[in-house]
């Protein structure tokens, strides 16, 4: 087509060039992100083969990185030999392709650009339930071949149709090597595969939670439980919207003080987007901006979870690379001024906990504190809390009543200036050697005595 | 440092007094729209409870919040509480609001703030608009007094009464906030009027696009009221009715517009109450309403019974505007 258009003298030439594709493709994301995306396909592929999404327990998605190759290995669902020719290796989506309902990757252009951003020879070993393949590809050579052909190639005698494979042998194998400059050092930083361990452990908090095993170099991530406070003293604040095809749910409380942990989740069909956020990307503009007042230790036992559910995936108000919030997009920006309201409640709390801590306020005294401490010591899962909406209200509740802050009204404050001969003197007449004491001594002598 | 309800009897600011009246006779019409029974009053009643007096008396509202800041002088407050169904919630306003449940029944919402607009207040705003009911009203009260430079200290820099007035207005609400053609004005009250007016309705705009960005049932903002008034420093007050479709025509029946001082759009209905003896006031009470409209005929009242009244004809016509409004004030013994 593109000699036919040569000739044609009112035809401007626009041809993209495999080069220019690949470049374009890895620049904006991190080897990090890649294999993010990686990660997302595999537990797609998971929860398509998954009858309860809720109990993941036989599924394991294996990661292995060295010097030399880079493997993923899930047993989910693996792919059609029909989805890989017509659509998986497509550079973009095409529209009459169907989605798994609720997934957060599907062989969008994330895989592709995982693939140029890790190596440059890459193998796929697919066994679906009712066919198989590999493929692979070898990049460099893809790249010379300038005929305009943009195809891979099945491995010869490795594709199988219409067959009948056993659920339990299906799955997907991914390995990669000619690793780029990139892999290879990242991959023997032991920096590296540490935070990528953690993050990948963040990221996918709630299907590890539900048994999802996930390996990287055989090391099986474990997951923290998300919690908050709900008891009768504190109930989170609660809301929902729920259409046919999209819900979101949003719930604000307090939870155990650990400073790393406080702000606010973004969840996009159980994939945490944004983890423990502490800037304006959620809430905490500052008094000056459209949110509340900037994150600082007063929040630390603020917790709000935000979870966005989707069939269609597109619809989730996330960035492209899964990064964090599509800040442009209505939907978010409805969702987030819920957000500021629900944070704004609890802070009604936690602004009230730190008066009543003010100096000069005894311990006893505290009771609000005491109190909420005490709830604080027995936090429960927000996967459990959410189970029993019912019982929240789109306010947050706290025993308000225990609220004891100092009585400044009622105290009289005397300062005054002596001497340091004279207050030596007095020092040591009383046998105190504290300024305040004294203060308050020689004032109930006084008072003792005259009055 | 005490409270603003320490330094001044609220009772005795004539022109608030008359604000409070002309808005209490406007809500009447919310009836239209529902039972004012319905209705919930959130206001800041300190330790007076003016306004909450005169809705409960008037309006027959019983559920009634008043929001104070200062938990200290809880017993205080506690004990000028002039009815039982005076519900008191301490803390500040951009915390408690958010828990008021604004979306389960109708209130009038008056943020009867004694400071100058700040960056908190726009929460508040924010919070009610993204929030309230359909057919709840919205006020909100502001010091717009200009800013004067502090006493210099000897060896500081010269800085102008511009300069100065911007950076303190910045500093109250940001540099976001404060609309680009506003920068360069010198904040006297006049123009501290208008850009807090201005600010004002950005914030409730924003607000209520953000809102009505991804709901079918899209809600609207009607200015009713913009006072001015100044019984010691300059005070404005604006607000308005949200309303949706379904409330439209209910709305026009209100016909709000034929109250004389109602204000839809950026021009202020400034309130000034002459200072008047009882003879006056009873005197003039006894020619109004005037069915000559207060008119002049080369300088001299149409109306022969005001004409003889010996009060400048200027504070008549103030009177006239106000007179069914205008407080009583007598020493009395109780």
């Amino acid at each position: 087509m593109s000699e036919e258009l040569n000739d044609d003298p009112t035809k401007v030439k626009a041809d993209p060039s495999k080069d220019f594709f690949i470049s374009m493709l890895v620049k904006d994301i991190t080897l990090r992100d890649a294999i993010g995306d990686l990660v997302d396909n595999a537990v797609d592929a998971i929860k398509a083969k998954a009858s309860n999404p809720e109990a993941l327990d036989d599924y394991e998605i294996s990661i292995n990185l060295d010097i030399d190759s880079f493997t993923i290995k899930d047993n989910g669902f693996g792919m059609e030999v029909d989805i890989a020719r017509k659509y998986a290796f497509n550079f973009g989506k095409s529209h009459e392709r169907k989605l798994t309902k609720k997934s957060i990757g599907q062989f969008g252009i994330g895989m592709k650009r995982a693939f140029f951003k890790l190596g440059s020879n890459i193998h796929i070993n697919s066994i679906a339930p009712s066919s198989q393949f590999e493929l692979t590809i070898d990049v460099n050579e893809w790249q010379k071949d300038t005929s305009n052909n943009w195809q891979f190639e099945f491995d010869a005698g490795k594709l199988k149709e219409n067959i009948l494979n056993n659920h339990s042998v299906t799955g997907l194998e991914l390995t990669i090597t000619k690793l780029s400059n990139d892999s290879k050092t990242s991959f023997v930083d032991k920096t590296f595969i540490d935070k990528l361990q953690k993050e990948i452990a963040l990221e996918h908090m709630l299907n590890i939670n539900k048994g999802l095993v996930i390996t990287i170099n055989g090391a099986k991530l474990s997951a923290n439980q998300i919690t908050l406070v709900n008891d009768d003293n504190i109930k989170p604040t609660y809301w929902e919207k729920t259409a046919q095809d999209e819900s979101v749910k949003i719930i604000a409380g307090i939870s155990a003080k650990d400073a790393d942990d406080g702000g606010w989740y973004i969840f996009c069909n159980n994939r945490l987007i944004v983890a423990k956020d502490q800037t304006a990307e959620t809430v905490w503009t500052g008094g000056k901006g459209d949110g509340v007042p900037k994150y600082h230790a007063q929040y630390h036992r603020f917790r709000g979870y935000t979870f966005f559910e989707a069939n269609d995936s597109s619809k989730l108000p996330w960035n492209t690379t899964k990064t964090g919030m599509d800040m442009d997009s209505p939907y978010y920006k409805e969702v987030r001024s819920k957000m500021i309201n629900m944070t704004r409640q609890v802070m009604d709390l936690l602004d009230k906990l730190k008066e009543e801590k003010e100096k000069g306020n005894p311990e006893d005294s505290q009771t609000l504190n005491k109190e909420v401490e005490r709830s604080l010591s027995s936090p429960k899962p927000v996967l459990e809390v959410l189970k029993e909406t019912i019982n929240l209200d789109s306010s947050f509740h706290y025993p308000i009543a225990l609220f004891n802050p100092i009585k400044k009204s009622k105290a009289v404050k005397i300062t005054y200036q002596i001497s340091p001969e004279r207050f030596e003197a007095v020092k040591q007449s009383i046998g105190e050697s504290n300024a305040n004491e004294i203060g308050l001594k020689t004032f109930d002598y006084y008072y003792n005595n005259e009055i | 440092m005490s409270s603003s309800f320490e330094k001044i009897n609220y009772s005795l600011r004539p022109n608030k007094g008359i604000e409070r009246k002309m808005m209490c006779e406007a809500f009447n019409r919310l009836a239209l729209l529902d039972h004012l029974s319905n209705y919930r009053y959130i206001g800041m009643g300190s330790a007076y409870f003016a306004d909450f007096i005169l809705f409960h008396k008037n309006l027959g509202i019983k559920d009634l919040v008043s929001i104070e800041k200062e938990e200290a002088k809880k017993a205080r407050f506690e004990f000028n509480k002039p009815f039982s169904c005076i519900d008191i919630k301490y803390g500040n306003s951009s915390t408690i609001l958010p828990n008021l449940e604004l979306e389960k029944k109708k209130n009038i919402v008056w943020l009867d703030y004694d400071d100058k607009l700040s960056d908190f207040m726009f929460a508040d705003i924010d919070t009610f608009f993204a929030n309230s009911a359909t057919g709840s009203l919205f006020l909100l009260s502001v010091n717009v007094e200009e800013a004067y430079l502090p006493s210099k200290q000897d060896g500081e820099q010269k800085q102008s009464l511009k300069e100065y007035r911007l950076e303190e207005m910045l500093g109250r609400v940001g540099y976001e906030r404060l609309p680009n053609e506003f920068m360069d004005l010198n904040f006297n009250t006049k123009n501290r009027t208008m850009v807090s007016f201005e600010m004002v309705r950005r914030q409730i705009n924003t607000t209520l696009i953000t809102r009505n960005l991804s709901t079918e049932n899209k809600v609207y903002y009607k200015q009713l009221f913009n006072f001015i008034y100044s019984d010691n420093a300059t005070i404005l007050t604006v607000g308005g009715i949200l309303y949706d479709e379904s409330q439209k025509d209910k709305l026009n029946e209100m016909s709000f517009s034929n109250l004389d001082f109602i204000r839809e759009q950026d021009e202020a209905y400034r309130i000034s109450a002459p200072n008047l003896t009882l003879r006056e006031i009873k005197a003039l009470d006894k020619a109004l309403p005037d069915k000559h409209n207060i008119e002049t005929e080369r300088g001299k009242f149409k109306n022969k019974k005001l004409e003889e009244i010996p009060v400048i004809p200027s504070d008549i016509q103030s009177y006239a505007k106000v007179y069914r409004y205008y407080p009583n004030f007598a020493e009395a013994l109780i």
